[in-house]
């Protein structure tokens, strides 16, 4: 009848490898705004054709596991050029580097598919705006240092 | 019996995954997978505190089963449950 098994995410590569498919609480902001840390829930499976422009990549860097977006594909150098939704430098990832794609999603509490359209869309604009947040990041992070140096220097005197 | 506030059920395929948000995230970080039964008994236990014997009724509606064997999976289930750190 019923079923029930609990397992620990710590070898992601294993649980795709036996079921084929991994659930988790997101983790970290680079995903920002489409997951923030323990909000939303993301389901893997392993890939079984090569990634496409906008597919989110589940990959392991130095021991760590990350989930990124693909932005575009240099198949001479058999690499996946990778960037986060919310950071600024590319990443790249060798095609067999990748362990899974995210199929699904749960964020804010309800459930959405990557194939929808209002996620293809969201997926498409956030990335062609990347120029306009770049400068907006620039030209925010300015005040945010002289307010940080003026701050420093205040509690160096106190 | 209540499943703890925080924990996200979704069917991917042909099997349901279960993993804790928000606060609850901090203490439990597994993974669990549930088959449609069990995924029935985890919506029992999550919508609202019953006891055993409330939901072994609801199972016996659902699934057309005897109340010894209803009650029997719904137990095994409650201590898998509790024995992982689920309930409340």
């Amino acid at each position: 009848m019923s079923e029930i098994a609990v397992t620990e995410n710590n070898n992601i590569e294993e649980i795709l490898e036996r079921d084929g498919v991994y659930a988790s609480v997101t983790n970290g902001c680079s995903m920002r705004p489409l997951f923030k840390t323990h909000r939303d829930m993301i389901v893997v499976t392993k890939p079984t054709k090569k990634l496409s422009k906008y597919d989110v990549a589940l990959y392991r860097v130095s021991g760590k596991y990350i989930l990124h977006r693909v932005i575009g594909i240099d198949e001479g150098r058999g690499v996946y050029i990778i960037r986060g939704d919310n950071t600024y430098s590319k990443e790249y990832i060798p095609f067999k580097k990748v362990i899974g794609v995210l199929v699904s999603f749960n964020r804010k509490g309800k459930r959405h598919d990557v194939t929808e359209r209002g996620y293809r869309i969201y997926s498409v604009m956030w990335n062609a705006i990347y120029p306009l947040r770049y400068l907006a990041r620039a030209f925010l992070s300015v005040p945010k240092r002289l307010l940080r140096k003026i701050f420093r220097k205040r509690s160096k005197e106190t | 019996m209540k499943i703890k506030k925080g924990f996200v059920l979704e069917k991917v395929g042909e099997s349901y995954l279960a993993c804790a948000t928000g606060k609850l995230a901090r203490e439990f970080s597994g993974l669990v997978k549930l088959n449609e039964t069990g995924a029935f008994i985890w919506g029992l236990f999550a919508n609202g505190d019953i006891t055993l014997e409330v939901a072994a009724d609801k199972m016996i509606a659902e699934y057309d089963i005897s109340r010894e064997i209803a009650l029997r999976d719904i137990e095994a289930f409650a201590v898998n449950l509790k024995k992982n750190g689920i309930l409340e």
